[in-house]
């Protein structure tokens, strides 16, 4: 039984023009142990998937389809008082600049004990101690439980709230663009902490991230998101290699790399489709170089080779398009248009 | 109106705002109207406003008239048919004089609040944007004002040069600005280092026309807020002024009509004097407190969805 | 690229005088400086695309501000098209702005909230008092176009909190477009982008070098992107530049071992290039980035140097030619 499971979850925001579903149908699992790189570009409903399974959506969401079942737990089904159980002990979260996430008028020491006394029967100096233990896990000499946030720099409070994070050795720990914002050289020391931190707790790790790379550098698994649906995911290396969706395709061949031999980037042209009215059947079909009337129906998960599933019409087709998609004139907007002018009913708008 | 058969010829650019700007307004104007509390507020604004421009219309006495009736002199008589808000000691008729007070402080909140605005404004922007030693000499006056204690210092003021109604306005802003300046000098300092200012200053764009034209309509929502706290204050400091016996001599104000009443000994006895400048007082400041936090949340780019 | 020599820079200094925590005894003590850029010295070549590459801290975005008298140096010459730059007078240097332009990072801020696409894009032909009305327009237009807003007339009334990140950027581009630069400074212009988009820009650059002859200092701690995107790279450290050259040659065969740690750091979208975490040759560059107030001596990376020697700490070396156009401030570079 994998530790997390999401069975088509949807979430859906109300807002002014009307129900805004952010999240469709995902279904998605988490095995002890791994971490799971979750990939996709600003609106493609990443952040929803994850707060919705933290329970930190804001008023106007709610999980409206599906089931988040943790071990035996179903997390939607949680009360608030059952939720302060879960948090830290069994699945820690780590936002988007963490570094500014510690209280500044409490020392490290004090919001670290606060912590794990408020989640365990630790006494205030067993707790002490183990903050030590984990400042000094992270690289930070524990007399530095004294000092406050703003005596230590950004790279180092970032890795205070990794230590908070793994403080109770939680079997999940969820991470919201951990590096982003961060200096190259400042990254790699966070990748490379989280990766020693994972191995040394065998939590398994959630990663939420635009950046390609750093799910290519740690993540056992990926999954991309587009439009709010779960488009492809399997081992990281089938992703990446064999990826099956021409929407990862396009994502891979726009990432500009140290290689020798990049030349050419690819713009996929377009926009993410407005999530109030999506398009009917495939999302990304609007954009695809190789859309065909047949993507106004919903394309289903296809599995693609051990633990690989995509969502597209043509897998079978994959390694023809993903040698095409390396070319730029594939991706050109003409090129993309061109394929869809078979069927003049065609919806979407474009920017 | 409808935009496509205006009279008048509009560039693109102008209908665009036009319609924008209606739009807003319309949204307002709904959001507004489903407030009660801030209907409520406009509603009494509105209501002294009008009061004290119609004033000679309204009021059926001469405020300094006094009455004799019979040999009698009318003092200190209830209300009545011929004095709805009765008289006061000396004999003069409470309404006529509560509608006239409303003029001043009225004038006194709108006048400070107008010159405590640009004084303040002009001086934060220019701290705020050149900082260094510009910045740290404005700022020495500034602190210096700050040490002051308002209201002794006005009263000192109003002794020294005298009671009329120009000299306590003159004193009050000269107290009241410093906030005023404060407030947007730290605004300034932060819009000024967005780049979008850097940007103008890269293609030229001289100090000046940085200021006005990119700095100021950007600090418009903050001087709104505090230009109506500032008039409330006023109100409330003339008020107070005119109650310890500085007030202008000239006019009879609210804070006018109170300390008359203190001092006549009345203020226990004549409720239908006391109630009426005390109660409108208090509700012209509220209200126009409450105004100060609703534009505060119609400008606030969290909550308010308006962009004035 | 043509040869000719659109910058030269001679021994270019931003330094900010520090006093200290503060406190009686600092008004004895002697003022420290913190060396934002330290004596940097460089050409740069018309219609080429100068990368200039380094961590947070190393002067990048403060060399930058300088070249577009964004700031003022407190040493050193800058030569634009041979005239000095420091000699300017007034309307010289307001009309130097009309040919150096800024693109600035975050897409939300360097745009004015109030002011329409319009506004914004007419503001620098209004500074600069140039052609009426109609003109403008037509100039507004075409910046546009060229900024991939098209048709430009769908935008000229929009503001930007009704744009997207992107659309914005290509604001700010249009902007810094509009006057008909020779030059303009990109200072991470796509860090804060979606990554479908930022390609997008990047290649609205490479148009742009071609279409406008435009001569470009992207300034990025995003080694990936400059390695697609520059001709040559500058790699700056400290306020220093210790290695300049060919992109190619810079990014592939470093020869600064500053370089050589950085490129370690980067992370690859290709999970086979497994990195992080591998052993490391070389210096170790994690951990704070060094105080840029205390300077070692001699040679500024040598506390942190896998290859230091004794000359490194007394003697601090300067910018020198290594081999073909490289250069490199180094005693002992690792270059192959």
């Amino acid at each position: 039984m994998s530790l997390l499971e999401l069975d088509g979850v949807s979430v859906e925001y109300a807002t002014d023009a009307g129900p805004l579903r952010a999240v469709e149908s995902v279904d998605l699992a988490v095995e002890e142990g791994e971490i799971l790189g979750i990939v996709g570009e600003s609106g493609c409903g990443k952040t929803t998937l994850t707060k919705a399974l933290l329970d930190l959506l804001p008023d106007n969401g709610r999980v409206v389809e599906g089931d988040v079942r943790f071990r035996d737990r179903h997390l939607t089904e949680l009360s608030t008082a059952e939720w302060r159980s879960v948090r830290w002990a069994e699945i820690s979260y780590i936002i988007q600049n963490a570094m500014n996430a510690l209280d500044p008028v409490y020392t490290i020491g004090s919001q670290f004990v606060e912590i794990v006394r408020a989640h365990t029967d630790h006494s205030k100096s067993a707790a002490r101690d183990l903050a030590g233990e984990m400042l000094e896990k992270v690289g930070i000499d524990r007399n530095r439980l004294r000092d406050y946030p703003h005596e230590l720099s950004g790279g180092q409070r970032q890795r205070v709230v990794i230590a908070l994070a793994l403080a109770l050795e939680p079997p999940l720990v969820v991470a919201d663009e951990p590096t982003t914002g961060l200096d190259v050289v400042t990254q790699e020391e966070i990748l490379t902490l989280i990766q020693e931190m994972q191995s040394s707790t065998n939590s398994a790790m959630i990663i939420i991230t635009h950046d390609i790379s750093v799910v290519a550098e740690i993540a056992d698994r990926a999954a991309v998101m587009y439009g709010g649906r779960l488009v492809e995911v399997g081992d990281t290396r089938d992703v990446f290699k064999a990826g099956a969706h021409p929407y990862t395709m396009g994502l891979t061949n726009s990432f500009p790399s140290l290689a020798e031999d990049v030349d050419s980037l690819v713009s996929i042209p377009g926009s993410p489709p407005d999530l109030v009215s999506p398009p009917d059947g495939c999302r990304f079909a609007e954009r695809c170089p190789f859309a065909t009337p047949e993507c106004a129906r919903d394309p289903p998960m296809e599995a693609v080779g051990e633990r690989h599933r995509a969502r597209c019409h043509y897998t079978d087709r994959a390694a023809e398009f993903r040698e095409r998609s390396e070319r730029t004139e594939t991706w050109s907007e003409e090129a993309v248009a061109g394929t869809r002018d078979d069927d003049p009913g065609f919806g979407g708008s474009r920017r | 109106m409808n935009l496509e058969t205006l009279p008048i010829e509009l560039s693109q650019t102008r209908r665009a705002a036009l319609r924008r700007y209606r739009q807003s307004a319309t949204e307002l104007f709904v959001a507004f109207r489903g407030q009660r509390s801030a209907m409520l507020a406009a509603g009494i604004l509105a209501f002294f406003v009008l009061l004290g421009i119609l004033a000679p219309v309204i009021a059926p006495y001469d405020p300094t008239r006094t009455f004799v009736v019979d040999g009698q002199a009318q003092r200190l008589q209830p209300p009545s048919m011929a004095h709805p808000f009765g008289t006061t000691s000396l004999s003069r008729d409470v309404f006529s004089q509560w509608v006239y007070g409303s003029r001043v402080s009225l004038l006194v909140g709108l006048v400070s609040g107008l010159a405590v605005m640009t004084l303040g404004t002009t001086v934060g922007v220019v701290a705020g944007y050149y900082k260094g030693n510009v910045d740290l000499a404005l700022m020495r006056i500034v602190d210096t004002l700050y040490g002051v204690p308002a209201t002794p210092f006005i009263l000192l003021l109003v002794l020294f040069f005298g009671t009329s109604l120009v000299n306590i306005v003159l004193a009050m802003v000269l107290i009241l600005w410093r906030t005023m300046a404060r407030v947007i000098r730290s605004e300034t300092l932060s819009l000024a280092e967005q780049p979008f200012v850097k940007a103008a200053r890269a293609t030229g764009a001289s100090d000046r026309r940085i200021m006005a034209v990119h700095i100021l309509p950007n600090l418009l929502p903050l001087i709104m807020i505090e230009t109506t706290i500032i008039i409330a204050f006023s109100i409330t400091l003339e008020a107070g002024i005119s109650f310890l016996g500085l007030g202008a001599t000239e006019v009879t104000s609210w804070g006018t009509m109170l300390e008359l009443t203190f001092s006549s000994g009345a203020i226990r006895s004549a409720w239908w004097w006391v109630l009426p400048p005390g109660i409108s007082i208090t509700l012209l400041v509220l209200s126009f407190f409450y105004l100060s936090r609703i534009v505060e949340e119609i400008t606030n780019p969290e909550t308010g969805r308006f962009d004035l | 690229m043509s040869g000719d020599v659109l910058f030269r820079v001679e021994e270019l200094e931003k330094h900010y005088p520090t006093r200290g925590d503060g406190g009686l005894l600092n008004l004895f003590a002697e003022t420290n400086y913190l060396r934002a850029v330290d004596g940097v010295s460089f050409d740069i070549e018309r219609g080429e695309i100068i990368g200039v590459a380094g961590q947070s801290g190393c002067g990048k975005s403060t060399l930058g501000e300088l070249l577009v008298l964004l700031r003022e140096a407190t040493g050193g010459r800058i030569y634009f098209r041979g005239d000095d730059v420091g000699e300017y007078s007034a309307a010289e240097r307001k009309a130097f702005r009309r040919n150096c332009q800024v693109v600035f990072q975050d897409p939300y801020e360097s745009l004015n909230p109030r002011f329409t696409v319009s506004q914004t894009v007419k503001e620098p032909l209004v500074v600069h008092d140039l052609g009426d009305p109609a003109e403008r327009d037509e100039r507004v237009r075409r910046a546009l176009s060229d900024a991939g807003l098209a048709p430009p007339v769908n935008y000229l009334d929009k503001l930007p909190a009704e744009l997207s990140g992107g659309e914005r950027q290509r604001v700010s581009i249009a902007r810094a477009l509009v006057l008909d630069p020779q030059f303009i400074v990109a200072d991470e212009p796509v860090s804060m982008l979606d990554v479908s988009i930022r390609t997008e820009i990047l290649h609205l650059f490479e148009e742009l070098r071609e279409k406008r002859d435009l001569t470009m200092m992207y300034i990025s701690h995003d080694l990936s992107t400059i390695n697609y995107l520059a001709d040559r790279t500058m790699i700056m450290y400290l306020g220093d530049v210790v290695e300049l050259g060919p992109t190619r040659s810079v990014i592939q065969d470093p020869a600064h071992p500053y370089t050589e740690a950085l490129l370690q750091s980067v992370p690859m979208p290709d999970p086979d290039a497994g990195r992080v975490g591998t052993e490391r040759s070389g210096s170790d560059i994690r951990g704070d980035v060094p105080d840029p107030v205390d300077l070692p001596s001699g040679c500024r990376f040598r506390p942190r140097c896998a290859y230091a020697t004794d000359r490194c700490a007394s003697e601090e070396p300067g910018l020198d030619p290594l081999d073909g156009d490289r250069r490199v401030a180094c005693f002992h570079p690792v270059s192959e």
